[in-house]
Order: structure tokens, then C-alpha cells, then sequence
């Protein structure tokens, strides 16, 4: 079974944001694999024990994005792409999709995993967008996925209540928490991986484009939200306070009425 | 919390380990109006950034001294601060290579000789009773401390404040001082300004600020040799249940390991520092400071690891993380009046304060209420501001060859 | 003339409240431009006067019974024909399950811009996205460059507005062809439960609740409350409940009226999922807890203690009437 993974390095969910002149400041931050990325690594790896095959993750960024790379490959993918971008391509959702879906056109796959969202961006959109532009179907915020030969049988979260889906290969399918629990790579696995191959590609290298690829929305302003005020630390014996909360919740707050 | 005092017998600045036991044996002294100034949170400095290993081993023999000094407030915290300090004496085992296992045998000795429960244990019996997944072969000789292990430093420095709260000491956090005041003359100290522009006086500061006493000191003309040095810390799981084991100061690969009996996982911290990484103290914002090991220092934990513990060939990558020790030319801290009437120093341990934490305190006290140590074979000689240029620097008996590494 | 097209949804043989929400904002950017709703399943029409309520001018139902259940396969090729019938020049659904599912592909499919999860929309000389990133550390402000707009909303985020207007409800034959994924089976696990994301109160439980009897007692304040109940990751990792409940940056990001976090130390993962609700309250042992830094009121108690209290008093203060303020 080829699987392919789609991947994104994103900040560090720890990590508190700053802006500098409408954009987020980058330096210093430390990165993770999305979060939502780790779940569709582990199960593809998962899948390859089970049925054979090959797992190759692919990302689109910076240079940077290499060491991600090499936590996915030290967990045990076997081949990695990195699609490095070009900082002055105004790039979108749209675009990222059409650039993956053209990288995957190239190679043999049985089915793409990737996470349902990113944790930085939190937009929703390139794992459908991906299956839309390779004409395949797709099934999102999966919970359990098992396949049997062609046969693909998921579970998926919707908004808390559960969707038993089946489709067949190829299929795309994005990864919702409780897929899983993604391993740790081992000690030997990260040594290995620093010997598993990783492809470079340009935008050019695939044959797009630019206007093809242009981006079909921009961000134009970052901002923070407003720094909340201090609360109210409520004294007294428990069960005033508890009066209080509840005068307090009704009245002046006015989120609760009789 | 009530509001900032106008005056103080005493300022300490730096809330950390040092501040807060200095601050505790001051106040058990009946010094009155204590207050200690904390940049940020109890803890969030250097202290927080500890292993917390506790052991006796030094071939130094006055830290040995303070170590051993200092494991009676770690093994009886409860009765005598009040509270748990995290004790876990899971044992402390030291392995060197073939090239030292004399000096390891004379430092045993020495190590003996002042109190340590120590002894040279065969390599038959590490593999048998202490840590069986160790490689023994590649080892020169091991010692061992049954008593050594590791504490939780915050814990630690949460029981000595509380103590010293309960004692009627004034800590204030999230309060960082900007600036030292001195007379005109610059010859004395008269108290402190705050990040908030508040002024506390004070016939006495002492300043335990970690990487921030070289600013703090430099700003009234006194050069503290203190920097920053890029600490790299990782944490793996075994891979496969081990019981408890003790902390390992691998002086083969100079690498030490911290076990944490509630989880299973180890944390490996690099003891080779021929090659490191300095950081200028103005330079130096804990906010900013890489949080993670970098790729090639977890390759070299990693290789080290594997080469000791072959067997352990599962075990994974948890987390790295990365810190500043706080680091003085040759290890040693600054305890130490400064040349300012009525300053004092108590910084710079370089990595290895925690386990002689309780004897730095009392010593601190002895300096600032007697101007020597009351404490029994140690003096504070070795821990002066003047050692570099009087070219008199604190030396072991018995160094062991391999390491260029200030903390043992 | 504008034309802005509203995909509408049907759960649980209700509108979702959404629904009004998006045509509320697509009231909004209309201008002296047309608003018309569509509406899939097979008895779509029965809902069309609700819509109207709301300012839909036309009603497109597509009744045909492979759309009673969800697919993207199914719903796109529906939109699409609805798409190619009116020419819409902005297309809006809610930021639920749905809408993150199809709109990507149909905005693929048509080469469209797409901005998700909008928790505004404003018309200045164009139309301005606004959007949280980072799981709601921080916001961005998106423009579409050219051809279609299409944004998704998020729930429970604008207050729907009612606008009556009057209505037509057109009929349309979409053909439906070749599914690639069927729906087996939906296992309701919500059922009788308010959905977290549209939830005006939610009360939510840490590793501090210590167990799912815990989760018993949150649940009493929620049922009383009208709200529901969320958790931290910390209490899902704990097996104290479903992940399905969970609040946060790997989870679900909520802004109800008023959150009330029980037992919840407040890491920031958590902070990242919750902390643009309007108020909130925090309930904890621990003085030093960082939930209290967001926190509008804080009781330093045992929620053990607390909750129960507080469930016993809402119960005296909401018996006459039992209602909740939007």
C-alpha cells in the first residue's frame, strides 16, 4: 500500500504569539509537526505494519520544515518531500492544494492522510481541496479508519456524534484527535532517519504556473485580541460567594436571567 | 499581599533556590524585615531549570563537604522546613573509564573521609543489583551512593520559602529590581529601585540573581564574571519497565542520567563541556532562549546513551528542552561581600547549586551576620570575587583526567 | 446586484441556529443586493418560511432523498447546480461539520477563494474577512482577490437577527449521481445533549473533576443551565470523558456566553479553546491557577463544594422560568 502523508510544521502549541508591523514574529519560536499531522503520521505508519507498502510525507515550507520531516521519518515514514516555498509566492489554501495535488499526480498512491486542520492557520481547507483537485473522494475528521482490501471503512466525528462511512481506495482522508495515540520515535529511529532519503523540490520543479497557482485570498492584517482584565477573586464564606457568583453572573454580567 | 515596604534590614534579590534558603537562615537568625524581590515567580530561573540530581561526589572536597552538609535538610525536610522537598533516594552510581580509576578510588576515600556514604561497587554487582541495562565492560570502575539520588528543586525552593514566610520573611513576585542604588561616593549601599520605579532602602543587598547578577553589578562599576551557558536536556522513555534506578554520572561518555520514579523516563544531560555554547548575560532573555535541544545535541545524547545502554535499543524521544547555567570562569560560585559596603553575592553555581542549596543559605547568613563561616570545614575563601586575580583558584586533589567539567 | 447565496442546514429536524446567524451577516454585506437561501434533503420545503424569517428572498429546496444524509459527494454536485442556476457572487454556510467538509471542494472545483471560520464579516469598499488564527491567540483580517467569495461562519459567534421578508421557495430537480462514500450508520452520542459549539453556557471539567462522577456533577449545573458540558484535554487524556468533548487547541474552540471552568489549571492549550467567551468563571483549589488570569470571577474553593451549591442556587433563582439570555 503507498500511502502519502501531508504535513505542515506549525508553532509550538505552547508558543505565545507576537506581532510586529501586522505580521507574527517567527524567530525564536519553536516548532512542532501539527499536531492534527501526528495523528495521520502514526496511523499511515499504523496501516504500512498492517498491510506492507511504503509511506512518503510530503510538506510545503521553509527549509526549516526538514527537521519535522525528520521526526515523521524517525517514527517511521520512509521517504520524505519537502516542497520548498518561495517566501515572495503569495500562497493560499487554494494554491497549497493545487501544488500537493500536483506533487501526488507523480507519484503511485492508495490513499493521502493528513490532519484535519492546523493548529496555525486552523482553516479546514487543503485536505478536501487536495482530494477535489486528484478527483478522488475524501472522508474528514476520522476517528477510526480500517481498510480491507478496496474496502475503506471510517468513523467519523461530527460535531461530537459518530459517522460510520465506507468509500474505497484511493481515498483521502483527514485525521480528527482520538485516531490515535502517535508514537515517540525511538532512540535507533532517529539515527536511521538521518539516512532516509529527502526530496527537494522547487514550485517550478512541478510545472505550474504562476498563474495557475495564484492565490485566491490574501491576509492583510494580523492582529492580537484584546488583553483581557483582571477578574474578580471572589472572599468570603463558600456559600456567599456561591450567592454572590450567581448575583454577580445574573446582574452585571447579565448572562443568566430569571 | 499587602504593599511594597519602604525600607528592609535586609534585600535579596532573586527568588530562587539561594534566595529563598538565604533568606529562610536569616530570618531563623531573628533578622528582621526580609524582603526578597523575585523578577518573575518562585522558581522560574535557574532553579527551575534543574535536574535536581543529589549526590555527594565531588573531587572537590569542600563541596563534598557542603554536599553532605546539605543532604540532612534534603533526607529531613519535612521536619525541618516543613515540607516535602521531592527526596527521592533512588541512589547515586558513578562509572568512569579505564584512565581514572585511581583518581575514582582516591575521591571515594576523600569523599569518605568527610561523611559521604559512598563505596566502590564491582561491576558484577551494577549489573546485578543497581542497573543491569548498563554496558559495564566499556566502564574503567563505578561508585556508588545509596543515598544520593535527586530532589525536586522547585518543591525545594517552594519549602523554603513558605519557611521563610512562616518566619515573617516578605517575598515579592513578579518584582524585578532595575537597579542597585549606591551612595554618592559609591562606597555603600542604600537599597534598591524596582522595575516599577519603587524604592526600598537598605543597609544590605544581597543579590542571588543568577545570569542577572552581572548586569545588576555592573551598573555600579563591579564586574562579576558571570555568563550564561547553554544547558541541553532530554528526556526519553526506556522503552521497557526498569524498577528504580539510581541517578548516573556516566564519566565515560560524560553524560549524566536522571531517572523520574513517577514516570519511568530518564533524563539524559550533557557533562561534556569542551565545547561550550557561552551566552552574554545582556544578551540573555529567558523569554527568547531557545526551548529546545538542538538536533545535533540530541544526536549526541542519543549516541552516548545507546553506547552505554546497548540493550535499551526501544526506547523513545519524549521532549528536549534547553536552558542558561549560570556560569563563573572555573565553576565555582560567588559567595562573597562585594566592594560596595553592604553587598553581597551569592551566584554563579554554574549548574551545580542544588545539592549544596540548604549549606549556601547558611553560609550566606554566617558571611552577612558574622563576615565568616560558622560553618564547620568550609570556608568562604574559595568562593571570593578577588580568586582570578589573585590567580589563587580552588583546585581538586584528585581531577579526573577526561572531563573539562567544573561541576565534579 | 449582489446575490449571495446561503447554504442552509437541517439536524436533528430543526434549522441550525447557524443558519440565521450566516444570513444574518449576509444581510449585512448585501447592500440593496439579493439573499437566497438553499436547502437539501427530502422534505427541505416545510423549512423554507423559517429561512424567510431570517431574509431569505428565495428558498432553493432540492428534495431528493440521496441528500438526506450528508455526503460531499451528494451536497456538492447539489450546490453546484444551485451555483450554476442563480450566480451567486458570495456563497455562505456555517463553519460546522458540513461546511468545512464541502465548501473546501466546491471552492477547488469552482477556483474560488475560501475563508473559513469567519467570526466576521464587514462590508468597507470590499468585503473584510475577519478570522482567528493560531486557535484565537490572534486574528487576521482576509480579503478575497477575485472571483467568487466564499467564507464559512463560525457558530454561535453573531447574534442571528430576524428579518422578515417576503419569500419564494423554488423546487429544484438536481440530479444526484454515483456516491463514493455512503453513510451506514450515525451513532448519536449528543442526543438529548446541547452541541458544544452552539452552546450558550458550557461547563466545562479538568483533571481536577478526578473521575466521570465528577463529570455527573457538571452535568447537573449544565441541565440546569440549558448548557452542556466540555472538558479539558488533561480530564479527556484522563478518561474522565470523550475526546469528543474536549476544549481546546487540539479540540474544540468555543464562545459561549458563559464558560465556567471547574477544576481546569487553564494551560494554555486550553486558554487557546475557550478564552473568547464572554464571561468567564473559574472554580479551582489552586490560588495560583492560571485559569484565574482569564477569568471574570474566580472562586478558590473544591469544586466538589461549589459546584453542587451553585447547581442548588441557579435551581432557586431559574425554577419560575426556566430560560437562558442569547
Amino acid at each position: 500500500m503507498n500511502i502519502i502523508v501531508l504535513m505542515k510544521q506549525t508553532f509550538d502549541t505552547e508558543e505565545k504569539i507576537t506581532i510586529q508591523n501586522g505580521q507574527i514574529v517567527k524567530d525564536h519560536a519553536a516548532f512542532i509537526i501539527n499536531p492534527y499531522d501526528e495523528y495521520a503520521i502514526e496511523e499511515a505508519i499504523r496501516l504500512k505494519e498492517k498491510h506492507g507498502g511504503e509511506v512518503t510525507v510530503m510538506t510545503i515550507g521553509s527549509s526549516e520544515a526538514e527537521s519535522s520531516l525528520r521526526t515523521a521519518l524517525a517514527m517511521g515514514a520512509d521517504k520524505a518531500v519537502l516542497i520548498e516555498e518561495d517566501e515572495n509566492q503569495l500562497l493560499d489554501e487554494y494554491s497549497i492544494a493545487k501544488i500537493l495535488a500536483t506533487a501526488i499526480k507523480e507519484r503511485e498512491y492508495d490513499i493521502i492522510l493528513c490532519g484535519n486542520m492546523s493548529v496555525d492557520n486552523g482553516a479546514s481547507q487543503v485536505g478536501p481541496r487536495v482530494a477535489e483537485e486528484l478527483d478522488i473522494a475524501h472522508i474528514s475528521t476520522v476517528v477510526k479508519l480500517e481498510i480491507d482490501g478496496e474496502l475503506v471503512k471510517a468513523e467519523r466525528d461530527v460535531e461530537g456524534d459518530m459517522e460510520m462511512v465506507e468509500s474505497s481506495l484511493p481515498i483521502l482522508v483527514t485525521a480528527q484527535q482520538g485516531l490515535n495515540e502517535p508514537r515517540y520515535p525511538s532512540l535507533p529511529g532517529i539515527m536511521k532517519a538521518k539516512k532516509k532519503p529527502i526530496e527537494r523540490l522547487d514550485i517550478e520543479d512541478l510545472g505550474l504556473n504562476e498563474q495557475e497557482l495564484e492565490a485566491k485570498s490574501i491576509a492583510f492584517e494580523h492582529y492580537l485580541p484584546p488583553k483581557k482584565e483582571a477578574g474578580r477573586i471572589l472572599t468570603g464564606e463558600l456559600s456567599d460567594q456561591v450567592k454572590e457568583l450567581v448575583h454577580l453572573l445574573r446582574n452585571e454580567a447579565k448572562v443568566v436571567s430569571h | 499581599m499587602g504593599d511594597m515596604p519602604k525600607t528592609a534590614d535586609v534585600i535579596i534579590i532573586g527568588g530562587g533556590l539561594m534566595g529563598c534558603s538565604t533568606a529562610y537562615e536569616l530570618a531563623k537568625r531573628n533578622v528582621k524585615n526580609i524582603v526578597v524581590l523575585e523578577k518573575k515567580s518562585i522558581g522560574s530561573g535557574a532553579t527551575g531549570q534543574s535536574s535536581g540530581v543529589l549526590r555527594g561526589h565531588y573531587s572537590y572536597e569542600i563541596l563534598t563537604r557542603m554536599a553532605v552538609q546539605s543532604l540532612e535538610t534534603f533526607k529531613y525536610a519535612n521536619e525541618i522546613l516543613g515540607s516535602d522537598v521531592g527526596y527521592q533516594p533512588v541512589g547515586y552510581l558513578f562509572g568512569v573509564d579505564y584512565e581514572n580509576i585511581d583518581t575514582l578510588k582516591k575521591n571515594v576515600e576523600m569523599q569518605r573521609r568527610n561523611g559521604v556514604n559512598t563505596r566502590m561497587v564491582s561491576k558484577e554487582e551494577v549489573k546485578k543489583e543497581i542497573w543491569p541495562h548498563i554496558d559495564t565492560d566499556q566502564f574503567g570502575a563505578f561508585s556508588y551512593e545509596p543515598e544520593g539520588g535527586y530532589g525536586d528543586p522547585v518543591l525545594t525552593n517552594q519549602a523554603y520559602a513558605n519557611a521563610a514566610r512562616a518566619l515573617g520573611v516578605t517575598i515579592k513576585q513578579y518584582c524585578g529590581v532595575k537597579q542597585i542604588l549606591v551612595d554618592k561616593d559609591g562606597s555603600s549601599v542604600i537599597g534598591v529601585e524596582t522595575m516599577d520605579n519603587q524604592t526600598i532602602y537598605s543597609p544590605c543587598v544581597i543579590v542571588a540573581a543568577g545570569i542577572g547578577t552581572h548586569l545588576l553589578m555592573k551598573n555600579i562599576g563591579i564586574d562579576v564574571p558571570i555568563k550564561g551557558q547553554r544547558a541541553q536536556l532530554v528526556y526519553i522513555s526506556p522503552g521497557v519497565p526498569m524498577g528504580i534506578v539510581p541517578s548516573f554520572g556516566d564519566f565515560k561518555h560524560d553524560q549524566y542520567i536522571k531517572p523520574e520514579v513517577s514516570s519511568g523516563h530518564l533524563l539524559l544531560g550533557n557533562a561534556d563541556h569542551s565545547d561550550p555554547q557561552y551566552i552574554e548575560p545582556a544578551d540573555y532573555d529567558a523569554d527568547n532562549y531557545p526551548k529546545h535541544a538542538t538536533e545535533k545535541a540530541i544526536e549526541k545524547a542519543i549516541i552516548k546513551f545507546l553506547s552505554a545502554f546497548p540493550s535499551l535499543d526501544q526506547a523513545k524521544l519524549l521532549t528536549s528542552y534547553s536552558a542558561a547555567y549560570e556560569m563563573t570562569p572555573d565553576g565555582i560560585p560567588f559567595i562573597c561581600p562585594a566592594p560596595i559596603e553592604g553587598i553581597y553575592l551569592c551566584a554563579g553555581f554554574s549548574g551545580h547549586g542544588f545539592k549544596i542549596t540548604p549549606v549556601v543559605g547558611k553560609l550566606t547568613a554566617d558571611m552577612v551576620l558574622q563576615g565568616q563561616s560558622q560553618q564547620e570545614g568550609i570556608s568562604l575563601a574559595p568562593f571570593r570575587l578577588t580568586r582570578f586575580e589573585e590567580n589563587d583558584l580552588l583546585k581538586p586533589e584528585h581531577p579526573y583526567s577526561t572531563t573539562v567539567n567544573h561541576h565534579v | 446586484m449582489t446575490r449571495i447565496l446561503v447554504l442552509a442546514e437541517i439536524k436533528n429536524g430543526k434549522l441550525r441556529n447557524v443558519s440565521f446567524e450566516v444570513l444574518t451577516v449576509a444581510r449585512r454585506i448585501a447592500g440593496d443586493g439579493e439573499i437566497v437561501a438553499c436547502l437539501f434533503g427530502s422534505d427541505a420545503e416545510k423549512y423554507s418560511n423559517e429561512l424567510a424569517r431570517y431574509g431569505a428572498q428565495k428558498v432553493y429546496v432540492v428534495e431528493n432523498e440521496a441528500l438526506n444524509r450528508y455526503t460531499p459527494d451528494g451536497y456538492k454536485q447539489a450546490l453546484l447546480q444551485v451555483i450554476d442556476k442563480i450566480q451567486p457572487q458570495i456563497l455562505l454556510t456555517g463553519h460546522t461539520s458540513i461546511g468545512r467538509d464541502l465548501f473546501p471542494r466546491v471552492a477547488t472545483r469552482l477556483k474560488a477563494g475560501l475563508v473559513s471560520d469567519c467570526t466576521s464579516i464587514d462590508l468597507d469598499h470590499d468585503i473584510i474577512f475577519t478570522r482567528p488564527i493560531y486557535s484565537g491567540k490572534a486574528f487576521q483580517k482576509k480579503r478575497i482577490i477575485d472571483g467568487l467569495f466564499m467564507a464559512t461562519i463560525r457558530p454561535n459567534n453573531i447574534e442571528a437577527v430576524e428579518n422578515p421578508v417576503v419569500s419564494e421557495t423554488i423546487k429544484l430537480q438536481a440530479e444526484i449521481k454515483e456516491l463514493r462514500t455512503v453513510v451506514k450508520e450515525i451513532v448519536k452520542k449528543t442526543s438529548g445533549k446541547v452541541d458544544l459549539s452552539e452552546a450558550k453556557i458550557i461547563v466545562s471539567g479538568g483533571r481536577g473533576v478526578q473521575g466521570p462522577e465528577g463529570f455527573q456533577l457538571l452535568q447537573e449545573l449544565a441541565d440546569v443551565l440549558g448548557g452542556a458540558v466540555g472538558a479539558s484535554r488533561a480530564a479527556c487524556d484522563a478518561g474522565y470523558c470523550d475526546y469528543s468533548m474536549q476544549i481546546g487547541q487540539t479540540g474544540k474552540v468555543v464562545t459561549p456566553d458563559l464558560y465556567i471552568a471547574c477544576g481546569i489549571s487553564g494551560a494554555i492549550q486550553h486558554l487557546a479553546g475557550m478564552s473568547n467567551s464572554k464571561v468567564i468563571v473559574a472554580i479551582n483549589k489552586d490560588p495560583e491557577a492560571n485559569i484565574f488570569h482569564v477569568a471574570d470571577y474566580g472562586i478558590v474553593g473544591d469544586l466538589f463544594e461549589v459546584v453542587p451549591l451553585l447547581t442548588e442556587e441557579f435551581k432557586k433563582l431559574l425554577s419560575k422560568n426556566n430560560t437562558v439570555m442569547n
